[in-house]
């Protein structure tokens, strides 16, 4: 297992630590404390700054791009019959 | 019945709640969840008509253990995990999918405090931002169930870990090892639409 892989921004020496911090507070379930440290951090570590973009990137892709399907139109109205069938 | 008990052992505490009350629960607590219900189903199943029975069944037995459910908690957590449970136990059964790997296991043997790989994948910035949506979707659709799931539940649906530990049944450590790998999976496949748009 590759601990870090190349980059033209080079190698974070923190980087295990910083992913984890990133992914938690990309995910909102970082503390106070870890969401100063990486936020400090990236100011400086290109590296870290650049996977902390992506990241952000493919998040707001899921939230925004994944198409809705419709729900089917008579669905609401099937299982309130079928609730009261069985009531 | 097995899945009676199933349900009922997981929820010791009961609610009494008259005709009229149920009914209001039903309308106002959990019908607003069809649209997502429904939505999460499809991603699942990949077919419309599993998914709509899939919605129904679950809606059934949010009204048949209407009891177990506590008026103005998080009923969306909850119909999420009744949804889930269908589907693994009912569903997946009755599918002619194959057996797939069991990931429970395969994170049991390797899980630690040390969930962190520090493997990266090297996808850049201006390469997503050129992602249109359907690579996105093509991405998340081919990752297994599992993976599926928890990239659904925490970006589609924006759940905490701890609402997703509990639709899950799982562990805390488990829902943030298993995202962790389901995020890096995706962003290999999305590394190779990328490789495939001329990005390197």
């Amino acid at each position: 297992m590759k601990e870090v892989e190349k980059s033209d921004a080079g190698v974070c020496s923190e980087f295990k630590n910083c992913l984890k911090i990133l992914h938690l507070m990309l995910d909102d379930e970082a503390s106070k404390d870890e969401e100063a440290y990486l936020t400090e951090h990236i100011e400086k570590c290109m590296f870290c700054f650049e996977q902390y973009e992506v990241e952000k990137q493919i998040r707001e892709l899921l939230r925004t791009k994944i198409a809705k399907m419709p729900v089917p139109a008579d669905l609401a109205n099937l299982i309130k019959s079928k609730i009261s069938q069985s009531a | 019945m097995q899945e009676v008990k199933t349900e009922e052992d997981q929820e010791r505490r009961r609610y009494t709640y008259s005709q009229v009350e149920k009914n209001k629960i039903f309308d106002k607590e959990f019908l607003p969840h069809l649209d997502s219900m429904y939505n999460f189903a499809y991603r699942l199943t990949f077919d419309e008509d599993d998914s709509k029975d899939l919605v129904q069944d679950t809606f059934m037995k949010a009204y048949r253990f209407i009891h177990s459910f506590q008026q103005g908690t998080n009923s969306k957590a909850w119909l999420y995990r009744i949804l889930k449970n269908s589907f693994i136990n009912d569903f997946r059964k009755k599918s002619k999918q194959p057996a797939k790997v069991d990931y429970q296991e395969v994170e049991n043997f390797y899980n630690s405090d040390d969930v962190d790989e520090a493997i990266t994948v090297d996808l850049r910035i201006d390469a997503i931002k050129d992602m249109i949506g359907d690579e996105v979707s093509i991405a998340l659709n081919s990752l297994a169930v599992d993976f599926r799931t928890v990239i659904i539940l925490c970006d589609l649906e924006g759940f905490t870990y701890e609402e997703m530990a509990k639709i899950l049944d799982i562990p805390i450590g488990t829902v943030r090892s298993r995202l962790h790998r389901a995020r890096n999976l995706l962003k290999e496949k999305l590394r190779s639409y990328a490789g495939s748009m001329g990005y390197k």
